[in-house]
């Protein structure tokens, strides 16, 4: 009869949890973007579709469907947009599983779904809503632990510092930089950007981004692992002359290790207490109650032990698993044209990793401001976007 | 007993599905957050009436037709937002207002460079009529710029948007009309997002 409630209950607190969404991964850019959009056409549920479109956009960026990626990034930021929540939503996410909210990600995603509309916009020649995006990126940054941590997301500032001298900006782009080297001292390169010296900013992103975990009673506590890579850093000769290695300007555990504590920790690590002491009690007071013949006594036990089944103290580890681990920067003077483009990776010992590297035909215009991003993916590979989108 | 209800009524307010329906574009959106909404875009086009009645542009000393060009704002604020509806929605009122007294064109991003080149022009005499317009331009140009303070303690943000317009004479490069409209919203953040 006990193991009967047992079994009931266990199914009850099960099904409240719901399915977490888990972006699916593929050996290629291209089968991990056909993958996530056969995933959409499947049906997510709605607290998923910001975290759905995060993975979606980077996948999108790094088979070069930049429209695309920007569509499903601006659907991602109507709802990273705002933290406010409906009455509905916090008492479910309270009272059952965290993870019934709807995702906005943690300070460093909402971060990073603004850089990405960032990057995109700039690509399309909109550097207003470029700047737009990185001043909304360390706006939530601001949301970070108070103190040192705060708005420290350097890539951000030297983005909107590079885009604001563009723009004409000077005293802006002045602040950002400086912004960026207060936060990234060891960046040699933010100490004097010199965005007139340089007609293309080529951004590269490196790693794995952390992973988010559960940990603690109940797995009521979330952290974040980092993922180990062999890259370090990146070389970027062009017509096989090097440009440099690039510079790392953030570091994503960094970001996401800092963010600080936040009151839904504080009531799942209650949920989480709650739950160990009605379950124990429950268990008591049937064994006692059988015990003593008290039908009351099981009754009350029976009540406890449901309470304890029915409070879901996990923590909400849903997070974006396509971000890298790190963003670099190294800005290029090229003259106009079309070029060899090698990217190589690079390891600790700043020496080429065999095997991963990628030549890309890119041409140059005569313009200042041009912007080319790589993602170095495991598997040796390197995913880039280079020449301007078509239609702009 | 009360614990089972309960726990039932969660699971049923957790199924409960939800129904699209239709709402005033006038109104605050539920889960609006603290940038532009269409609210703020339609309370803007109310600035096309105090345009019409420049005496400038539809005054009793105006012989001919004028014509206006209208530039996207110029976005300095924390939020993108797509420049060329304000700007389109504004033309469109404006239209509808000025019953074919003014004559208007809008503008992309990319024309902002013609602009000087215009004026440059109007400069060496290239004109079409004795009201001064270029073979591509317009009398006036209308222009914006958006700008905005933002703030955040704990669990409150908050952003106050001041989007100023200006109709602008390129030959004499005078602001013969300006006019701003200001928003400040304060968004709370959730508990569960805290």
């Amino acid at each position: 009869m006990i193991r009967s409630l047992l079994a009931v209950l266990l199914l009850l607190a099960a099904c409240r949890s719901g399915r977490e969404y888990v972006a699916p991964r593929a050996s290629t850019a291209e089968l991990t973007y056909q993958a996530i959009l056969a995933d959409g056409s499947r049906g997510v549920a709605e607290e998923d579709e910001a975290l759905w479109a995060c993975e979606l956009g980077t996948a999108a960026m790094m088979v070069r469907r930049e429209h695309e990626a920007w569509e499903a990034f601006h659907m991602a930021s109507r709802t990273m947009g705002t933290l406010e929540s409906t009455p509905s939503e916090s008492r479910r996410a309270i009272l059952g599983a965290e993870s019934t909210k709807r995702w906005k990600g943690d300070p460093h995603e909402r971060c990073m779904a603004a850089y990405y509309k960032g990057i995109l916009y700039w690509r399309r020649g909109d550097l207003d809503n470029a700047a737009a995006c990185f001043k909304s990126g360390l706006f939530a940054d601001s949301y970070s632990e108070v103190g040192e941590h705060q708005v420290d997301f350097a890539a951000l500032s030297f983005l909107l510092g590079w885009v604001s001298w563009i723009r004409g900006q000077d005293e802006q782009a002045r602040f950002s930089f400086q912004e960026a080297a207060q936060h990234a001292p060891e960046n040699l390169l933010f100490d004097d950007p010199a965005p007139r010296d340089h007609n293309v900013l080529a951004i590269l992103e490196v790693g794995q981004g952390p992973r988010k975990v559960r940990r603690g009673a109940y797995g009521s506590m979330a952290s974040y692992q980092d993922i180990p890579t062999s890259a370090a850093a990146v070389e970027i000769r062009v017509d096989g002359v090097s440009q440099g290695v690039s510079a790392l300007a953030t570091d994503l555990f960094h970001q996401a290790t800092t963010r600080g504590k936040k009151t839904i920790d504080g009531i799942r690590k209650g949920k989480a207490v709650f739950k160990a002491a009605s379950t124990t009690a429950g268990i008591v007071m049937i064994n006692r109650g059988a015990r003593d013949d008290n039908a009351g006594l099981v009754l009350a036990g029976a009540g406890a032990l449901l309470a304890g089944a029915l409070t879901n103290a996990s923590a909400d580890v849903r997070y974006w698993t396509l971000l890298p681990a790190e963003i670099q920067f190294l800005p290029l003077r090229l003259a106009p044209g079309m070029h060899e483009v090698d990217v190589i990776v690079l390891d600790q010992s700043h020496r080429p990793i065999p095997g991963w590297k990628k030549t890309f035909r890119c041409r140059v215009e005569e313009r200042p401001g041009q912007l080319w991003w790589f993602r170095m993916q495991p598997g040796l590979r390197v995913y880039g976007l280079t020449d301007r989108p078509e239609g702009n | 007993m009360r614990l089972w209800v309960f726990s039932l009524a969660l699971i049923a307010v957790a199924c409960a599905k939800t129904k699209t329906g239709r709402v005033d574009p006038n109104d605050d959106s539920v889960m609006m957050g603290t940038g532009l909404e269409s609210a703020d875009v339609e309370a803007m086009a109310a600035l096309s009436k105090k345009i019409i009645s420049l005496p400038e542009l539809t005054g009793p000393g105006v012989d001919a037709i004028p014509r206006i060009a209208i530039y996207p704002v110029r976005n300095e604020t924390r939020f993108d937002f797509d420049s060329e509806l304000l700007v389109r929605n504004l033309a469109t009122e404006l239209q509808a207002n000025a019953n074919g007294r003014v004559r208007f064109v809008v503008r992309n991003r990319q024309d902002l460079a013609v602009l000087e080149e215009e004026r440059q022009k109007k400069r060496e005499g290239e004109y079409t009529s004795n009201k001064q317009v270029t073979k591509s331009g317009a009398d006036y140009y209308l222009t914006g710029v958006a700008q905005s303070i933002s703030s955040a303690s704990g669990k409150l943000e908050s952003d106050a948007i001041w989007i100023f317009f200006e109709l602008r004479d390129p030959e004499a490069a005078e602001v013969i009309w300006a006019d701003k409209y200001l928003t400040k919203k304060v968004g709370r953040a959730g508990v569960i997002y805290r």
